[in-house]
């Protein structure tokens, strides 16, 4: 079931009927069916997985508590954080690593015969929710957090459906008070909620997804697609997998505020930002904030010395491409992030300045990059990227354009609604203007959402980690 | 309330930008309905049989404009496009304006279209969209149903299987013959397990006639399958809006069929001929039976089984189906 379906459409209703319906005492096992439901809609097999993942770190909260000894409880921790990463590995990297295993071996040894690939299916929301139950054992082993001792409430902070598949990433300490809190039904809330799902739905139908039928026309045939297209549909794909995301992301937030709860932020206008390491501040915030906290800080963060601190951040970006995929592009593309991260500090980039003309090249230079970097992102494969570049440089005598005025249009609504709602989300932007504005705004949106969605078969992307 | 009017105002505006744009690249062949004339007394609704000619053709005319050129006294106008069949027909029916006042529609009833070969063909999504797309109701919410991808949409592995599925378990009668379904009859004749006595099978054309078999070899279940289902919900629109259903079950290449696979396989395509002809003609439908009617040498393709027939071979079908109409009394 995705968001951008009639099956959660009459889903989500549903659930929040029977949410109010009953006693508080109830409604974590109705949230909790409601998940499973969620997530059994995927593919039934991998409840199995994620009941698992739920289970061990139950155990592992319970038993860390329970225990003062320093070897005892680094084993228990172990053990949780290595059968998160055993089940991520299997799941995500076994292929790559077979595949790299069997080219190695070939190099060295001239004639091998490679060890085949396993057809394995990668677990929808596995990066996510692993993070999630592994930053709760990392907090109740440093003593951050209690253990939780209700198991329901425990597997619901696991599998809360909103943010089960694509996060946002929540910290137990925020999360777990809301899913206890008895709560009433607020008018305010199911408004707000109502307006970040259509927002999120907007981003993601209306901008994302038509913008991805360019990108992935110039992606089919890059020898072939001049210059210019190469251009825009670099440009396009940034502003596709921002909307994608980011409007997977408002829904999901909306959906929660829909039960009282609220999610974190995930998305601060990142493409204003005027540097790298800003852009990184605000781009999928709590992925971000999860390396830094469980990566960065532990090995010195900023502290040390210069040499550490640059270890450090080439770990934490690295993982990071990893995180994304099992492809040499991604982990390139984190590379290269570390890389810009470490020269912006060299060269003191962020250094503040009221200079409008300065920061408008610093902004351009920063989206440049993070444009360009997208292209490892999206391209199959590191000679594909390599490809996309040199056809920008070379493709100029290639003429023709196949794109109408009707993306541009909505990249152009959609990036001045973005710098509008800069300071609050969009749900509170919508409550400063006249009743009568707001009324177009919504007539606008629905108008578009109806009539301008795309019609291809377009996944979240963020679905595919 | 307020729902409602922003829903009308919505549609409004929808029908009035953007609707024409999404019909076009959507559900295109709705355009060609636009184009009949009101006063019109009947519509030939076909696919590629009805407009593909043949290089050197004597005239490269359409069965349907021949059909109206043989009916001098009526108006038969065409919709058409490549690969529609019942359900597209039944589709652009239900979006037939109300004013036009039709005689009779002539309905091509492929064969091969019956088999799981086109049931479950990837360009069944596409034909999905387009009965979502031009379902009669408020255009904006069937444009916003497709977004959701609420039609018939499956990946081509999942058709693909779906294909293999019904090959294997849709099983057909032929006496003292091995094979009861295509499954087992192709790879037996991929492989040379299974030749017939036709000395016409060679290496080359082991592959043409595996495309015969899985083709031509349908098993048809009146009740289950989709196409006799849609042609006679055709038939209850008919009824419904007062006009008469004329099916013309075009011809097919037999004598390659015979040449290829054999009297198997003739004998299969003759049962089934007789079902359809039988089933309809029972329920008091007008069939233009053209199964036999085109000789091999009016068929172009050689590496393919299709209904694409030169001008002799079209005209023949056109002539048939005037006959039909003049002693069905349609015409008047």
């Amino acid at each position: 079931m995705i968001f951008n379906s009639l099956e959660y459409i009459l889903f989500l209703p549903l659930v929040f009927v029977l949410f109010y319906l009953f006693r508080h005492k109830f409604r974590v096992f109705i949230l909790l069916a409601a998940s499973y439901y969620f997530y059994i809609s995927w593919n039934p097999v991998f409840i199995i997985l994620i009941l698992l993942s739920t289970l061990i770190d139950y155990g592992a909260g319970l038993s860390l508590e329970r225990t003062s000894s320093k070897s005892t409880r680094r084993l228990i921790l172990g053990i949780s954080i290595c059968a998160n990463l055993g089940f991520l590995f299997f799941f995500k990297y076994f292929n790559f690593a077979l595949e790299n295993i069997n080219e190695i071996l070939l190099a060295v040894k001239g004639s091998y015969q490679p060890i085949e690939a396993w057809d394995i299916i990668l677990p929808v929301g596995i990066s996510f929710y692993t993070f999630q139950t592994m930053s709760y054992t990392i907090d109740v082993y440093n003593g951050k957090i209690k253990a939780e001792k209700n198991l329901s409430y425990f597997a619901l902070y696991v599998c809360f459906f909103p943010q089960l598949v694509a996060g946002p990433i929540e910290r137990y300490n925020n999360l777990m008070p809301q899913l206890k809190e008895k709560t009433q039904l607020v008018i305010q809330n199911i408004s707000h909620g109502g307006r970040l799902i259509l927002y999120g739905l907007f981003m993601k139908m209306v901008i994302a997804d038509n913008l991805g039928v360019f990108v992935d026309s110039v992606y089919g045939d890059v020898a072939g697609t001049s210059s210019l297209s190469l251009l825009i549909g670099a440009v396009f794909y940034s502003f596709q997998i921002y909307c994608d995301f980011h409007g997977y992301t408002t829904i999901a937030i909306g959906s929660a505020k829909l039960f009282n709860v609220n999610l974190s932020e995930n998305f601060r206008t990142p493409y204003l930002s005027t540097s790298v390491t800003e852009f990184w501040r605000n781009w999928h915030i709590t992925l971000t904030t999860w390396f830094r906290d469980y990566i960065y800080y532990p090995l010195g963060g900023n502290r040390g010395t210069i040499l550490k601190w640059a270890l450090a951040i080439l770990t934490v970006f690295i993982v990071s491409g990893v995180w994304h995929g099992a492809k040499w592009t991604f982990i390139f593309w984190g590379l290269f992030h570390a890389l810009f991260v470490l020269f912006e500090k060299v060269v003191k980039w962020d250094k503040q300045s009221t200079n409008v003309f300065l920061k408008g090249i610093k902004w351009g230079v920063t989206f440049t990059l993070v444009t360009a970097l997208w292209i490892f992102f999206r391209s199959p494969d590191m000679a594909a990227a390599i490809l996309y570049f040199k056809s920008i440089g070379s493709n100029w005598a290639i003429e023709g354009i196949d794109l109408r005025i009707e993306p541009f249009i909505l990249l152009g609504l959609f990036v001045v609604s973005d710098i509008l709602t800069r300071k609050k989300n969009f749900a509170l932007s919508l409550n400063k203007i006249p009743s009568l504005a707001r009324g177009v705004i919504y007539f606008v949106l629905i108008f578009l959402l109806l009539s301008r969605s795309g019609t291809d078969m377009n996944p979240f992307i963020y679905f595919q980690f | 309330m307020l729902a409602v009017v922003f829903l009308f105002t919505m549609n409004l505006l929808y029908l009035y930008t953007f609707w024409k744009g999404d019909i076009n690249k959507h559900a295109d062949t709705l355009e060609n309905l636009w184009v009949v004339p009101l006063e019109s007394d009947a519509i030939y609704f076909g696919e590629s049989s009805n407009f593909t000619t043949v290089d050197g053709d004597i005239r490269e005319v359409r069965i349907s404009e021949l059909v109206d050129e043989k009916l001098p006294n009526l108006s038969v106008a065409t919709v058409d496009n490549a690969g529609l069949h019942a359900r597209t027909y039944l589709s652009l029916l239900k979006n037939k304006p109300v004013e036009m006042d039709l005689k009779f529609v002539v309905i091509t009833m492929n064969y091969r279209s019956f088999g799981a070969n086109w049931r479950y063909a990837p360009f069944e999504n596409y034909l999905s969209k387009l009965d979502v797309m031009i379902e009669p109701g408020i255009p904006i919410l069937n444009k916003f149903l497709i977004s959701l991808k609420q039609y018939d949409y499956k990946s081509e592995e999942a058709r693909t299987k779906e294909m293999m599925d019904a090959w294997r378990n849709e099983k057909f009668n032929i006496p003292e013959f091995d094979y009861n379904n295509v499954v087992e009859w192709d790879s037996a004749m991929a492989w040379k397990t299974w030749i017939n006595e036709n000395l016409n099978l060679t290496e080359e054309n082991i592959p043409l006639a595996c495309h015969y078999v899985k083709n031509y070899a349908i098993a048809i279940d009146t009740l289950k399958n989709e196409r006799i289902q849609d042609f006679n919900a055709i038939i209850e629109l008919g009824k419904r809006d007062g006009y008469a259903v004329v099916l013309n079950l075009l011809a097919e290449n037999t004598e390659e069929a015979q040449k290829l696979v054999g009297k198997e396989l003739i004998y299969l395509m003759e049962k089934n001929r007789e079902l359809l002809v039988n089933y309809y003609t029972r329920r008091g439908i007008t069939v233009v039976d053209n199964f036999y009617n085109v000789s091999d040498s009016c068929f172009r393709d050689r590496d393919w089984p299709t209904e694409h027939y030169n001008f002799v071979g079209r005209e023949i079908i056109a002539e048939n189906i005037k006959k039909t109409i003049i002693e069905n009394e349609l015409h008047n």
